[in-house]
């Protein structure tokens, strides 16, 4: 047996966590810890030690080369053992270990001598490489960190940052510090979404600018809207355009709700000041057809809606590619002077059934909004986190979010009494006049609204590309990726 | 004797795409698509869109008469987007 030799000037350097297992072990043992008077590696992925590749037809030569650089003595052979299985205790307390078969011996230096060692190495021909013996690590999939915990670590260096500059413009504005402090939250004055889209900070009512809402109709009789410029069509067979669902009432709200409501209930809708069209292409259950959209689309266009929300789609499947029709409808829109731009909601498919939780990946965005020409809007919460059942833009080829909206727990007009018939899927009786509810749905009609702000502040000669640009470039960036949020949270113009 | 029934031809809804120089003669091209089996619904003019219906056989045929830029089978599986 090889003569142990400590060596007193420094602590010994001890092999990595993944240690070979001692010969003899039964099998299924974990592996032993390290040594309790292991010290920690200096460079971080290095052990310390040396490897140096010897010649393979004169090993000895090599060797004896090491042992004059280094000045050690103490040599531990796999040459020695039986079977070549080197017992590691005895490895690790030895000051050379040569691997006989792989003509690599492991040298125990420090920094001195190791430059020595290859001085010599360069010199001698005996000694083919020297490199530092590295630390490696099975490899295991890292746990995943929260996305609000590194959003939470942003925020706080970003406000670092500010504090340590003086900057109070910088990384962290007060839009930005208040992600800090609590979520959005109804107030007496305003819904959580107006906040959050800076409505009601915006001097804009979208005055002058035609908006439609094609959707499950609209209640004429609705209090809030009496004296409002109405015109409507029913596009759905055997139906009325007044709205026994309740859906279209309230995205028509969230997009067009008045800047005093005549309950005097918070503010709730955006471009209070624009007309409105509301064309009824979902029936009272809630469903629609492409004849009836296309012809609610048509109608539109022609009596010079510069913009169209549809809170509806039909679900997609993944690697599913957009319709060539709609597709060309929209784009031609946007190509007119001064052009309709249509805007959908990105769907509501990717909740885990029966879960507060989001499919990971998700289901991919709905159509028509999966259409490269029309705005598709996903959904945020008052924590401007991504929704639970927002699609995501997973299928290529146009099929990806643009932009976000508000979209969870929405308060806005519902059909006044007789409140409307419960309808799929909850079949829930809505409250008389005001509902608060949640989709892709609701997101949508706060950007329609506020693409209606934006023609106004700009001017109604602005085309539909252009505003197209607006939106998504005004747009708050949050921390979510752009397959989920687009280009950000929707933002009046102030 | 019973008498003969003539066989019923299933149609599906179709939607139809007119090319954009054509768009002013959507009359024009709703005949030559009836020529082919179609059965017109709606002409939506400011869009250059037709629906109606035909037999799904036909619908290849449709695709390839002259102004048409696209055929679709229309869907009928939309929602409002609300939970």
């Amino acid at each position: 047996m090889p003569r142990t030799q400590s060596r007193n000037t420094s602590p010994r350097k001890t092999a990595p966590p993944t240690t070979a297992i001692p010969p003899g072990t039964p099998p299924g043992t974990p592996p032993a810890a390290p040594p309790a008077e292991a010290m920690p590696f200096s460079d971080g992925e290095f052990t310390g030690r040396y490897l140096v590749l010897m010649r393979e037809d004169n090993m000895k030569a090599g060797l004896q080369a090491v042992k004059d650089a280094t000045g050690l003595k103490q040599v531990c052979n796999t040459a020695d053992f039986e079977a070549s299985a080197i017992d590691m205790v005895q490895a690790n307390d030895a000051e050379v270990i040569v691997f006989d078969e792989l003509k690599v011996a492991v040298v125990n230096t420090d920094p001195t001598q190791a430059s020595g060692l290859r001085a010599a190495a360069d010199d001698n021909g005996d000694m083919l490489a020297v490199e530092p013996e590295r630390i490696m690590y099975a490899l295991a999939e890292a746990p995943a960190l929260p996305l609000e915990f590194l959003r939470g670590y942003k925020e706080a260096v970003n406000h670092l940052y500010a504090m340590l500059t003086g900057e109070t413009d910088g990384p962290v504005s007060e839009a930005d510090r208040l992600l800090l402090a609590a979520a959005f939250a109804d107030t007496a004055q305003f819904t959580w979404g107006l906040q959050a889209a800076r409505v009601h900070e915006s001097r804009f009512s979208g005055r002058g600018i035609k908006v439609a809402v094609l959707d499950t109709g609209f209640d004429l009789d609705h209090p809030d809207f009496a004296g409002r410029s109405v015109t409507s069509r029913s596009f759905v067979a055997g139906q009325l355009v007044n709205d026994e669902n309740g859906h279209g009432t309230h995205c028509i709200g969230t997009a067009m709700g008045p800047q005093r409501p005549a309950g005097g209930v918070r503010r709730y809708g955006c471009a209070f000041g624009a007309q409105i069209f509301a064309g009824k292409v979902l029936t009272n259950q809630g469903s629609g057809a492409d004849g009836g959209i296309l012809a609610g689309i048509n109608w539109a266009i022609a009596n010079g809606c510069r913009v169209i929300s549809m809170s509806l789609g039909s679900r997609t499947r993944p690697g599913e590619t957009f319709s060539p029709i709609y597709e060309s409808v929209a784009q031609r829109a946007l190509a007119s002077t001064p052009g309709t731009l249509i805007v959908a909601a990105a769907g509501n498919d990717s909740r885990i059934p029966n879960t507060n939780t989001r499919l990971n990946p998700p289901n991919p965005v709905g159509r028509p909004a999966n259409c490269p020409s029309i705005l598709a809007v996903a959904a945020v919460d008052s924590r401007l986190g991504i929704a639970a059942f927002s699609n995501g833009g997973i299928n290529g080829q146009g099929g990806g979010v643009d932009i976000a909206g508000p979209g969870v727990g929405i308060f806005s007009s519902a059909p006044s009494a007789p409140a409307a018939v419960p309808q799929p899927p909850n079949f829930s009786v809505w409250p008389d006049r005001y509902h608060s509810i949640s989709g892709t749905s609701m997101a949508t009609p706060h950007v329609a609204g506020i693409a209606a702000l934006w023609l106004e502040a700009r001017g109604a000669g602005t085309d539909a590309r252009a505003l197209w640009q607006l939106l998504t470039s005004n747009s708050r960036r949050l921390s979510l990726s752009s397959r989920d949020a687009g280009a950000g949270l929707v933002q009046a113009p102030l | 004797m019973p008498s003969k029934k003539k066989p019923e031809v299933s149609t599906i809804d179709v939607t139809v795409m007119v090319e954009d120089h054509r768009k002013s003669d959507l009359a024009g091209v709703a005949r030559d698509l009836a020529a082919k089996g179609f059965i017109l619904g709606q002409s939506l003019h400011e869009i250059g869109v037709l629906t109606g219906r035909a037999p799904a056989t036909a619908l290849a045929a449709l695709a390839k008469v002259s102004g048409v830029s696209a055929v679709e089978e229309s869907r009928s599986d939309y929602h409002t987007q609300a939970e």
